[in-house]
C-alpha cells in the first residue's frame, strides 16, 4: 500500500458475513497541537463520507475538537506530552467518536454517568440536541460523541 | 496563523489568518494584549476574514482583549467573520456580546 503526504488510513472490517461494510480510523493524537488541524480534516471528511451536510460536518468537527482540546486543558493540564486516542466508527445509527486519555479523571455523580454528548442530525443547533449518554467505563472515561444518521 | 497590526484612522486593526485553535490562540493573545496595553489604548478591530475555524480557546481571548478594553463603548469589535466562524459564535451565545460588523469599513464608520 503507498501512501502520499495527507492521505488518510481507514481501516475496514465487515459486520457479518461478507456485508454491511463498515469504516472505521484510529488516530493516537501526537502531543504536538499543531496537528489539531490535521485531526479537524479526519473528522470533518469522515463525517462527510457518512452522508453528513457541510453544515453537519463543521458542527461535528467542533464538537469533536473541542472535546479534544478539553483533555489537553483539563485532563492534561495543558502538557502536550500524552496520548490521546480517537476512534472513529459508525453503526446502525451513528457515526461515533471516541476519545480516550489518561489525564485526571472527573469525579462520577449519581446524575452524570460519563462524559459524553449525543449530537442529532434532526436538531437545527448542535447544542440544542446535546444530552448525555449514560456510559460509564470504570478503567476510564472515554468521551463519546454519536451523531445519529 | 498569520496576524498583522496597522494603524487605520483612529483604530487598531489587527488582521488574522488561519485557523484559531489551541495551538495558534496565544499568539494573538499576545498580539492583542500588545495592543490593548498601549497608553491610550487605541480602539482596536480585530479583522477576523481570513479565519476559517476558531475553537473555544480562541473565543476565550477574543473575549479577554473585550474585557482588557474596558468593553462596550465600540473599544473593541470584531469584522469580517466567516459563516463558520459566526455560528461557533452564535452557538457559544457570543455573537450580542461583541460588537460585529461585516467588514472592516463598516466597522471603522461604526455602522451595522
Amino acid at each position: 500500500m503507498h501512501f502520499e503526504q495527507g492521505d488518510i488510513l481507514i481501516s475496514q472490517g465487515r459486520d457479518g458475513p461478507g456485508r454491511n461494510l463498515k469504516l472505521s480510523l484510529k488516530l493516537e493524537l501526537p502531543r504536538d497541537p499543531r496537528l489539531l488541524t490535521v485531526i479537524r480534516g479526519a473528522v470533518r471528511q469522515f463525517a462527510a463520507i457518512h452522508g453528513f451536510s457541510d453544515a453537519e460536518c463543521n458542527a461535528i468537527t467542533v464538537g469533536v475538537d473541542e472535546a479534544l482540546t478539553n483533555i489537553v486543558r483539563h485532563a492534561y493540564e495543558n502538557r502536550h506530552d500524552q496520548s490521546i486516542v480517537l476512534s472513529c466508527s459508525e453503526d446502525h445509527e451513528a457515526v461515533v467518536f471516541v476519545l480516550e486519555d489518561r489525564g485526571a479523571q472527573p469525579i462520577p455523580r449519581e446524575s452524570r454517568a460519563g462524559r459524553s454528548t449525543m449530537c442529532s442530525r434532526e436538531g437545527s443547533e448542535p447544542t440544542s440536541c446535546a444530552r448525555p449518554w449514560t456510559r460509564w467505563n470504570t478503567s476510564g472515561c472515554p468521551i463519546v460523541i454519536a451523531c445519529a444518521w | 496563523m498569520n496576524i498583522t497590526s496597522r494603524q487605520k484612522e483612529n483604530a487598531a486593526i489587527v488582521d488574522v489568518a488561519g485557523e484559531l485553535d489551541l495551538h495558534s490562540s496565544p499568539e494573538l493573545r499576545k498580539a492583542l494584549l500588545e495592543i490593548l496595553r498601549q497608553k491610550p489604548a487605541p480602539r482596536v478591530i480585530v479583522n477576523l476574514q481570513g479565519v476559517s475555524y476558531i475553537d473555544s480557546s480562541g473565543l476565550s481571548v477574543l473575549v479577554e482583549g473585550l474585557k482588557t478594553s474596558g468593553g462596550g463603548n465600540g473599544r473593541f469589535a470584531l469584522c469580517g467573520l466567516a459563516p463558520e466562524v459566526r455560528e461557533v459564535l452564535k452557538l457559544t451565545r457570543l455573537l450580542s456580546v461583541f460588537e460585529v460588523y461585516e467588514n472592516e469599513e463598516e466597522c471603522l464608520r461604526g455602522r451595522k
